[in-house]
């Protein structure tokens, strides 16, 4: 963040109605906090309950510091092998997505504007959907298993996202309108395409695809955690220097042309990162709603709206809601399992009404 | 120097603007004045790199546009829009801020604070800085963009020539911030920057500028200093409206007024429109082209009698 320690967006004295944002460091210092305390009630709750100390222990044996093999050989099972990946594939796509969406929305020059907007989910539902229906023709001994729907899903969310940006190419430029009504043709055929085939599906295959559609975390593995993370750095990487490029944008894009911004090359950019980040995302868990969406915006009420503040805040605040989701979905009925997707939906929708209450928007929108 | 040389552009097969010169000089406001649709706002992006000139040149200071790097070109060069609307909830300072964008220390540092606040002050919106933009009114925005592009030049090295092109910035203002801006731009004028500015009230272009472009159906009608430039026949050719030349005591200067009444269409200003057909290229220098000096040049024919006639005593500009 801004190591000189005066953001351009934390400003002298207090007037108006304009709310202060809090300052960059009270604002990491929280983030940290709550991501540090979120993620470790995340280890230690669950069927087995596990205590901070014995977390500790495990953790420091496991590394090689301590007395190795000390402690419980179950519960170190559940921790290393079940519970530590699960929870930090949680953090890595939560972050991912809040990213990503601080991306985008920062693009589309839109607090509301989501990736399910450019058409990743319905792309990769559409994969998933053939490769469910049709697996048994493509993989008959099952030899790929979980992975096969990971790579139909990481695939068709690329495939329809370069479909959606090439239709709203208009001689090389990329014009956002046109993406917008490209992304809501797409969707449209994609669920289309779908639900035919979901009508072909056997039961069992159509719960598949129905848990598939409101996200899981429990095929989390360290394998899909060490393919997650790289995927996350590569997208951030991409992302993180557009913050400049980000802000002049919100003038619009002649605009930040006029401030030496070159838009297109900056629009093709987040749309590479942002789809490959959520294309990630998706494929790793499944349809996962509102993190994309709350993230950014929680971010900016903390921060206001520069761009490197919101992206690497979102990075954080996507990972908090998503550890924190999942948390929910394992132990709100335990033994039974909730579909994540659907628990962040039921916390964000009601922050999100909340945030277009009368008075937030005077203050938010433009 | 910032300079359109014969520069076409047309969009969609529509002719925008045909041989168009024109120059932008350090020191000097320059006035851009024509009916709407005449291509003011082209010729504008055109200078601004934003728009390619389909013939013809672009330099700024010596160098074609496109060869400048865009983070540099935006250093040397701020563009004002006709209207700005700004995404999420920004601080008129905030946005002020943006201008620093092609600067290295761009929301790094607290002093790009210090002069965005004193430009903010400089436009008469310093109470303002920390009230939400999309709260102020048209003319507001349009003063905190004002501000945003004078804190993108800002700050720059001696001697290095800079550029303001401004679309239309009087055009949500009231009477007293109208000649406010112009004052302040005609000042700023003068530590060496090239102000192009886009207005539609003649006599505020008549009253502020040192130069004045007159642009209609993408020509340069004609081109020279305001007395020259603004005359009644000239306005009433391109505009349509008849206009009275009212003298102030306050000013030496000579300010179209526009009163009702179809345009004097005298044989002289016929001959002149014709003339002007012909040679729709005028600008400044005259030693550019030759030709250009017919406007400028006391012709024997009606127009020059028809400006001495309402301005017997042009003094010289003293507002310097």
């Amino acid at each position: 963040m801004n190591g000189a320690g005066v953001p351009a967006w934390r400003l002298v004295g207090r007037a108006g109605a304009a709310r202060e944002p809090m300052s960059d460091a009270g604002v990491r210092t929280l983030l940290l906090v709550c991501c540090a305390g979120v993620a470790l009630l995340s280890l230690a709750a669950g069927a087995v309950a596990i205590t901070p100390a014995d977390i500790a222990r495990i953790v420091a044996g496991s590394a090689g510091i301590g007395e190795a093999g000390s402690g419980d050989a179950a519960l170190r099972a559940v921790l290393l092998h079940i519970r530590m990946p699960r929870v930090v594939l949680a953090a890595t796509v939560g972050a991912t997505l809040g990213i990503c969406g601080a991306g985008l929305q920062g693009m589309f020059r839109n607090p509301l504007a989501d990736p399910a907007l450019i058409g990743v989910s319905a792309g990769a539902a559409v994969a998933v959907v053939i490769v469910t229906v049709a697996g048994n023709w493509i993989d008959p001994g099952g030899r790929l298993g979980l992975t096969l729907p990971s790579i139909a899903g990481f695939v068709g969310a690329l495939a329809t996202v370069s479909l959606v940006h090439r239709i709203s190419l208009r001689s090389d430029r990329t014009v956002i309108t046109t993406m917008l009504l490209a992304g809501i043709g797409v969707n449209a055929l994609a669920g289309a395409i779908t639900a035919l085939l979901v009508h072909f599906a056997t039961d069992a295959q159509v719960r598949s695809i129905l848990f598939w559609t409101m996200g899981s975390l429990s095929g989390a593995s360290w394998k899909l955690v060490a393919v997650a993370i790289p995927v996350l750095a590569v997208s951030a990487l991409m992302l993180m220097p557009l913050h400049r490029a980000l802000d002049a944008m919100m003038l619009g894009e002649s605009e930040a042309g006029y401030l030496g911004i070159d838009v297109e090359a900056t629009k093709r950019r987040i749309l590479r990162g942002a789809s490959l980040g959520v294309a990630m995302a998706v494929a790793a868990t499944g349809v996962i709603g509102f993190v994309a969406l709350v993230a950014p915006r929680l971010m900016r009420l903390l921060c206001g709206p520069g761009h490197r503040q919101t992206m690497a805040g979102s990075l954080c605040i996507g990972a908090i809601l998503l550890m924190a989701s999942d948390l929910g979905a394992r132990t709100l009925a335990a033994p039974a399992e909730l579909p994540v997707g659907a628990l962040t939906a039921l916390a964000g929708a009601p922050l999100l009404l909340w945030l277009l209450r009368p008075q937030r928007e005077a203050e938010l929108e433009p | 120097m910032l300079a359109a040389h014969r520069v076409h552009a047309d969009a969609g097969g529509r002719v925008l603007l045909r041989d168009v010169c024109v120059q932008i000089v350090p020191g000097r406001l320059t006035c851009l004045v024509g009916p709407n649709g005449a291509g003011k706002s082209s010729l504008l992006r055109v200078l601004a790199g934003d728009l390619p000139a389909g013939a013809g040149t672009v330099e700024m200071n010596g160098t074609s546009l496109s060869a400048w790097p865009l983070r540099l070109r935006a250093r040397s060069r701020a563009v004002l829009s006709q209207s700005v609307e700004v995404a999420f909830g920004m601080r008129a300072l905030d946005v002020v801020l943006l201008g620093r964008i092609p600067h290295q220390a761009y929301a790094g540092d607290s002093s790009e604070q210090v002069l965005a606040l004193r430009e903010l002050a400089r436009v008469g919106m310093s109470g303002m800085a920390q009230r939400r933009y999309s709260t102020l009114s048209g003319g507001e925005k349009q003063r905190v963009q004002l501000a945003r592009c004078l804190v993108q030049i800002g700050r720059r090295a001696r001697n290095e020539a800079a550029y303001l092109l401004l679309d239309e910035p009087t055009a949500a203002l009231d009477l007293r911030q109208q000649h406010a801006t112009l004052r302040l731009l005609r000042r700023r004028a003068r530590t060496g920057i090239g102000v192009l500015v886009i207005v539609h009230d003649l006599a505020l272009a008549a009253a502020f500028a040192d130069h004045v472009a007159v642009l209609d159906r993408g020509r340069i009608v004609v081109a020279g200093a305001p007395h020259e430039a603004l005359r009644p026949d000239v306005i009433g050719e391109v505009f349509g409206v008849r206009v009275r030349m009212l003298r102030s005591r306050t000013s030496p200067r000579m300010l179209p007024v526009a009163v009702p009444g179809a345009p004097r269409r005298t044989e002289a200003a016929r001959t002149h429109s014709a003339a002007l057909q012909v040679e729709p290229t005028v600008s400044l220098p005259a030693t550019r082209q030759p030709s250009g000096t017919a406007v400028a040049a006391p012709e024997p024919a009606e127009p020059a009698r028809l400006v001495s006639e309402v301005a017997p005593r042009l003094e010289p500009d003293v507002s310097r």
